[in-house]
């Protein structure tokens, strides 16, 4: 485990403490690692080791007890609601196994929801890109239809479309095919793996190693620690 | 797309409890504004008839009188000392009140003694009461012509005969028709018309012109009483009487009409019943939105932890629910307006409360109903919106 990574750091998180409320022991437990720029760094463990809390706390979701999460060098834990409601909205995106999209917009509208902002319309040049990044991922001709008409594959698709119209800069996944068939999980880690080849940074959860090595790199975690990576 | 697309396809997707909420809004708002209008007409149309009533408030001139009764024998009220009643000092103070809109009519009175002539039958004495005809014809909206008409007698030009009306029983008396010239106490006048039998004391009296009847009992600027007719659903009439005391100090002024008063108060508790029960009803839809809105948030917790996820700030989040009750409040609040003119048109056409009571339509009420109502809702949203907005964006994570 290297805490200074020669690459440039994208994310660095530093001793982070988490114990959920109710728990005995903590989620995440003194734990180091980083995220560099570039990378798709996949995160394994058994259930229950605390890779759903790391990747809340990482991608600003949720506050650490204690530690620091650096941001291109900045600590996002400490900064103010607005300025992480911000970083939520365009420099991270976040992809879960299922219930992702709002029933009752359509994929291109959940794609344009961090791009709402009060009572002025999204332009024309927003809706322009959100039709591209759907027909990036495969959905050209899907625009239109409800997430109770998609497939669950597609529905990732449409979270990925989201993350990639606002130029995020880093995707979290939790599990992203947790909830697919193994050919259609496999078509989303290749989409993700275009996606990181063409410069996206990736942090994925995964149960499945076949996945993992496909990644640039991996790192196990138990007990709230990373094991190895 | 704008923000309020997300409570719009809402509402619209969910669209048999959005419609529910919205009848149910609508039916108190229809009621409301309905039995504000029923309420409000009947009302008018008491006050109308409460003019036709005739004077609910009596000013006389302060009379300082002593009951002289000795050894069983009883002169009476003996008049020590009577303060004459200036009328243009009176109408002055009357116009300064601060209740001076409640007040509709006010009729002066000129009381005198004359002797008559010109009539069927020989010269006789009868009783004049000299009046402001206007006034007079507008506070007494009963008077009927017998014969001749009531509106003949104008203000007394110089060359003209005086005009004057007879009272159904004095003209009888006095075999008096329309159109007549008589003479009074030496002065000419013409009759104008013959009043129908009221049953009250104007069918026994000539009425002339105040000026002419001033002149007769040798009291110019005075009056013998004046009479007034108030509009009191506003106000208690012990209010004006008040009023009008304290601006007549000279005067003695006493509110008559007890009757007219228990009918305003039934009025008035029609009225009052009428809001409550219509506060009632919209504060128990209120109450439906706002524990439908908590139900809601508690349904969309995955939701918006999702929008937060996204970057959504707690303001947004509380704005996409406070303008979704807002938008069904707006409609409620239209289409509850639009049912109530239907409504009370149909009620006070059907009681026959008042002549053809149309819809009325009015588009600046419409505005203020619907606006009102979209607060209303607005505001009733604001805790369950609050509670969203406190939603984590972790949540839109937990597994089922
Ligand atoms: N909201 C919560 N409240 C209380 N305890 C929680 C909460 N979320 C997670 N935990 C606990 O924290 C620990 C780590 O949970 P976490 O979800 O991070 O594990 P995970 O590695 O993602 O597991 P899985 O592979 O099953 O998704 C577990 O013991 C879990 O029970
Ligand atoms: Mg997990």
């Amino acid at each position: 485990m290297s805490a200074t990574p020669a690459a440039p750091c994208l994310l660095h998180a530093l001793n982070l403490v988490k114990t959920h409320p109710g728990a005995e022991k903590p989620a995440v437990d003194h734990l180091n690692m980083h995220l560099e720029q570039g990378e798709f760094l996949s995160i394994l463990g058994r259930s229950g080791s605390g890779k759903s809390t790391l990747l809340h706390i990482l991608s600003s979701l949720i506050l650490p007890d204690a530690g620091k999460v650096l941001f291109q060098g900045r600590d996002i834990c400490a900064a103010p609601d607005n300025e992480r409601n911000h970083l939520r909205r365009r420099d991270f995106a976040v992809v879960f196994q299922q219930h992702h999209l709002l029933p009752y917009l359509s994929a291109l509208e959940n794609v344009l929801l961090p791009f709402l902002r009060g009572l002025s319309p999204i332009t024309a040049q927003e809706q322009d890109n959100a039709r591209r990044m759907l027909e990036k991922v495969g959905l050209s001709g899907k625009e239109n239809s409800l997430p109770g008409r998609l497939s669950g594959g597609e529905q990732q698709r449409v979270a990925i479309a989201r993350a990639l119209a606002r130029g995020a800069r880093i995707l979290f996944a939790d599990e992203p095919t947790g909830s697919l068939d193994s050919v259609t999980g496999t078509s989303i880690i290749q989409l993700l793996r275009d996606l990181n080849r063409e410069g996206l940074s990736i942090i994925m959860v995964t149960h499945n190693p076949e996945f993992a090595s496909w990644t640039s790199r991996s790192i196990t975690m138990g007990d709230g620690r990373t094991l190895q990576g | 797309m704008t923000l309020f697309t997300i409570p719009l396809r809402h509402a619209k997707a969910k669209w048999p409890r959005t419609l529910l909420l919205i009848a149910v809004l609508t039916l108190g708002l229809a009621s409301m504004t309905g039995l504000h209008r029923v309420s409000g007409m009947i009302g008018e149309s008491f006050e109308k008839k409460l003019i036709s009533y005739g004077a609910n408030i009596l000013i006389t001139p302060k009379k300082e009188s002593l009951n002289i009764s000795y050894g069983g024998y009883s002169l009476g009220d003996v008049s020590l000392d009577e303060r004459p009643l200036f009328l243009g000092e009176a109408i002055t103070a009357i116009n300064r009140i601060p209740l001076r809109a409640n007040i509709a009519v006010i009729a002066p009175k000129m009381l005198t003694a004359a002797r008559i002539s010109g009539g069927a039958r020989q010269e006789s004495s009868v009783a004049v009461v000299g009046v402001d005809f206007e006034q007079e014809i507008a506070l007494k909206s009963y008077w009927e012509a017998a014969a001749g008409s009531l509106s003949s007698p104008g203000p007394d030009a110089p060359g003209e005969p005086v005009p004057a009306l007879a009272g159904a029983l004095a003209a009888e008396k006095l075999g008096l028709t329309p159109g007549q010239d008589l003479e009074i106490n030496g002065r000419a006048l013409r009759l104008g018309g013959v009043l129908r039998s009221t049953g009250s004391d104007d069918d026994s009296v000539i009425f002339v012109p105040l000026g002419l009847a001033q002149a007769m009992a040798d009291k110019p600027g005075l009056a013998s009483f004046i009479e007034v007719a108030a509009l009191c659903s506003g106000c208690p009439i012990e209010d004006l009487v008040e009023q009008l005391s304290a601006a007549l100090p000279g005067a003695e002024t006493r509110a008559l009409a007890q009757v007219a008063e228990t009918r305003m108060y039934a009025v008035n508790f029609a009225q009052n019943l009428a809001f409550s029960v219509s506060l009632v009803i919209l504060v128990t839809a209120c109450a439906m939105l706002i524990m439908s809105m908590f139900s809601a948030v508690a349904e969309r917790r995955r939701e918006i932890g999702l929008m937060r996820a996204v970057g959504f700030s707690r303001a947004r989040v509380f704005a996409v629910f406070v303008s979704e009750a807002a938008g069904m409040g707006f409609l409620s609040g239209a289409a509850g307006y639009a049912a109530g003119r239907f409504l009370s048109s149909y009620v006070l056409n059907r009681l026959q409360l008042a002549e053809n009571a149309g819809l009325d339509f009015d588009l600046l009420n419409f505005m203020a109903v619907s606006l009102a109502a979209a607060l209303a809702a607005a505001l009733a949203a604001i805790l369950p919106a609050r509670s969203a907005s406190r939603v984590e964006p972790a949540e839109a994570l937990i597994a089922l």
